[in-house]
């Protein structure tokens, strides 16, 4: 089984991030290697306080931020796009500590490794 | 919102891990059948999907077994000991509901043979201190 799983999201859509959070959970609780880039827009996300008040649901049982906090906390690594951040974070804007900065070529190198898998969202 | 207390029952024939709320059955053969215990699934919540490995994955004890599912969120299922899957319950992947019903029975998850079950046997806990375990987390559960 490879060992190894790189996702992409570009959605800034709430709906649409939870189900790659869950995958790159399933994936670190088969004890992979997993890491998130967020491109484009989904680069917000790591925005401090911005999935705070952003919800999947209408229910608004829980944010994205605990979506985000969970995955972290299973050892899922995030990097943001820097093109996209330069984009779409202001100046001021800080991002989470543990958003690492990846440029876009980091995920077509995965995705040209054979040792990764890839799936984008 | 805070958990009910358990209510629920730790059989005696089993050993248990209680760092991850496993349980461990010996069988003929020198094989075991393990599956979570009635307390994990309480600590969990109602789970509504199973995932094992795939046959014939070597596991090491303490890394990843499989998963469960619950409404919001996904957890990982910490191998007991170290064992060479032989048999995923595909039974209760199919139907979860079987693991929430009879977690000790249909809802086990696992056919293994173990590859260090002398050197990791003395770390499986028997009924009593699992008993035990539970009631310090959650003193008022009540055991059957």
């Amino acid at each position: 089984m490879t060992e190894r799983l790189a996702l992409l999201i570009g959605s800034a859509q709430p709906e649409q991030v939870v189900t790659p959070l869950v995958h790159a959970l399933a994936a670190r609780a088969l004890d992979a290697e997993v890491e998130i880039h967020f491109a484009g827009p989904a680069v917000r996300w790591l925005v401090a306080g911005a999935a705070e008040a952003a919800w999947p649901t209408p229910a608004r049982e829980k944010s994205i931020a605990a979506f985000l906090d969970e995955a972290a906390a299973a050892g899922v690594r995030f990097y943001a796009c820097g093109m996209a951040r330069a984009a779409w974070v202001g100046a001021e804007e800080t991002l989470r500590a543990d958003a690492g900065a990846a440029g876009a070529t980091a995920f077509v190198a995965r995705t040209l490794d054979p040792a990764w898998r890839t799936l984008v969202y | 919102m805070a958990l009910t207390p358990f209510t629920g029952t730790i059989p005696d024939n089993l050993l248990y891990d209680p760092e991850h709320d496993m349980w461990v059955r010996e069988l003929p053969g020198g094989e075991l059948l393990v599956g979570a215990t009635a307390f994990g699934i309480h600590l969990a919540g109602e789970i509504i999907a199973f995932t094992s490995k795939p046959n014939g994955a070597e596991v090491a004890r303490g890394r990843g077994m499989g998963t469960v599912e619950c409404r919001k969120t996904l957890l990982a299922l910490h191998a007991p000991l170290s064992f060479v899957l032989l048999e995923g319950n595909e039974a209760a992947e199919e139907r979860p509901g079987r693991i929430n019903r009879d977690p000790y029975g249909d809802g086990w998850m696992a056919r293994v043979r173990p590859t260090d079950w002398a050197g990791e046997r003395g770390l499986l806990v028997d009924a009593a201190a699992y008993r035990a375990q539970v009631l310090k987390l959650d003193p008022e559960a009540r055991l059957d």
